[in-house]
């Protein structure tokens, strides 16, 4: 997530309202605000800023800054060598 | 923290009920409560699909229901179920709510939403693979503006209790000021030209309903089943409101038309709800639209509203005054393969009504 975790954090800091130290580790296990609207808010925010769509079917897995991050590395990958 | 999702079993009501007075509200909890019972254990079924509950820390934080209907698609009667009483804990629930319709789309056969204003619950609907469907058309007739003037008032007033109540008499002159123009506009008097089949109250759903039933599925071939089993679960056993049935019969005794109407209430207003209009032809169906209409006008209401129908029995409702509102949506994710998804997606192939999903009850005048 090297290269993606700067704008990354900034969007988790912007939608989810938590201190730039938290977005890095945030999930949504341990952050109140993160609920289903706001998942949805930050994942279309995600998608936006790089261009990419997560399918339905990750939607529901991608519940950790870790794991968008990792998602989004696949997809900006794939673009990448289409 | 993880978040299980399970089906709900009955030692869950109590955490359940609690779950809709912090989601929604404390004072109309009984109504739930007894509403839930009949919407989601007694509507007939061709496989019961349970409830879904999400819990965190042994603690329920997420509900949805699913409520259970045999829907027709083309030849076959397939499982469906129509989702609604979402609840969810608010700071708690985490992603409760994506996952329980996340398993909703991935093991009922047809999943239906009805309802709601645009917003963001539908935007999640639609990206977790929900596609929204043309058919639920509201149309309106006036028929006393100082009632609808009240009504609207009152929603705007929400904040100043006194006011509220003043609503009514405060917009009488207003009312009659434009009653005239609203008498061209929805066309007061009007007539449908009907057929000869005499439209009388039945008490009850009997064995013609199911050919009446046999007979609309022939002309859409997307609905759920409306045979007397549920007509009598949906109006004669339903814990809330009461409706008046409406048929044409022929000379032979069978049932060429027939409309269940109802009265309700927004604020101070009384709005009459075209619940259903099932027929065999369109003479019949003009027949009881025109008797739909003397029934609101003995019910004395300030308008009239339609949800969805069929495209024919809009029409006629338009040439009797019926104005075109706005659209309720609708969302349909399925699994039956290409044929079914092609009708399930066709806004022609339906009929939908304010009897399906929950658009009867409490959050739906309020949605008008």
């Amino acid at each position: 997530m090297s290269t993606l975790d700067g704008r990354l954090t900034s969007l988790v800091v912007h939608v989810l309202e938590v201190s730039p130290a938290e977005a890095g580790a945030a999930s949504a296990d341990t952050i109140p605000a993160w609920d289903s609207l706001a998942h949805l808010r930050l994942l279309m925010a995600v998608e936006e800023e790089y261009g990419v769509r997560f399918s339905p079917a990750e939607i529901a897995e991608l519940d950790s800054v870790k794991r968008i991050g990792d998602a989004l590395e696949r997809l900006v990958s794939l673009r990448g060598s289409a | 923290m993880s978040t299980a999702v399970r089906e709900y079993t009955t030692t869950d009501e109590g955490e359940v009920c609690d779950l809709y007075a912090r989601a929604f509200n404390a004072a109309t909890s009984e109504m739930f409560r007894q509403r839930w019972h009949w919407e989601f254990e007694a509507a007939p079924a061709l496989e019961r699909f349970a409830n879904l509950v999400a819990e965190r820390d042994r603690r329920i934080v997420a509900h949805l229901g699913r409520l259970n209907v045999r829907l027709a698609v083309g030849d076959a009667l397939v499982p469906a179920v129509f989702l609604n009483d979402v609840m969810a804990d608010k700071g708690r629930a985490g992603l409760s709510v994506v996952h329980l319709v996340k398993r909703s789309l991935d093991e009922v056969p047809v999943v239906l939403h009805f309802g709601g204003q645009p917003g963001p619950d539908h935007v999640m609907l639609e990206r977790l693979g929900m596609q929204p469907v043309a058919i639920g058309q509201i149309m309106v007739r006036v028929e006393r503006p100082a009632g609808v003037l009240a009504a609207l008032a009152h929603r705007r007033l929400a904040a100043h209790p006194r006011w509220r109540r003043a609503a009514r008499w405060l917009f009488a002159a207003l009312g009659a000021l434009l009653t005239p123009a609203c008498a061209v506009r929805y066309r007061w008097g009007a007539k449908l030209v009907a057929g000869a089949d005499a439209v009388t109250p039945l008490s009850d759903f009997d064995e013609r309903f199911d050919d009446l039933w046999k007979a609309m599925r022939q002309q859409c071939p997307v609905m759920c089943a409306r045979d007397r089993t549920f007509l009598r679960w949906r109006y004669r056993d339903a814990p809330t409101g009461e409706y008046l049935i409406l048929a044409a019969t022929r000379d032979d005794g069978s049932i060429a038309a027939a409309s269940v109407v109802a009265r309700g209430s927004m604020g101070p207003a009384r709005v009459g709800r075209l619940m259903e209009c099932l027929y065999s032809d369109e003479g019949a169906l003009a027949a009881v639209i025109n008797a739909s209409l003397a029934a609101f006008r003995a019910m004395r209401v300030d308008m009239i509203v339609s949800v969805g129908l069929t495209r024919q029995a809009r029409e006629l409702l338009q040439v009797v005054g019926f104005q075109a509102y706005r659209d309720r949506l609708f969302m349909v994710k399925s699994s039956l393969g290409p044929a079914g998804d092609a009708l399930l997606r066709d806004p022609a192939s339906w009929y939908i009504s304010a009897g399906d999903g929950d658009e009867d009850f409490e959050r739906s005048a309020d949605a008008i």
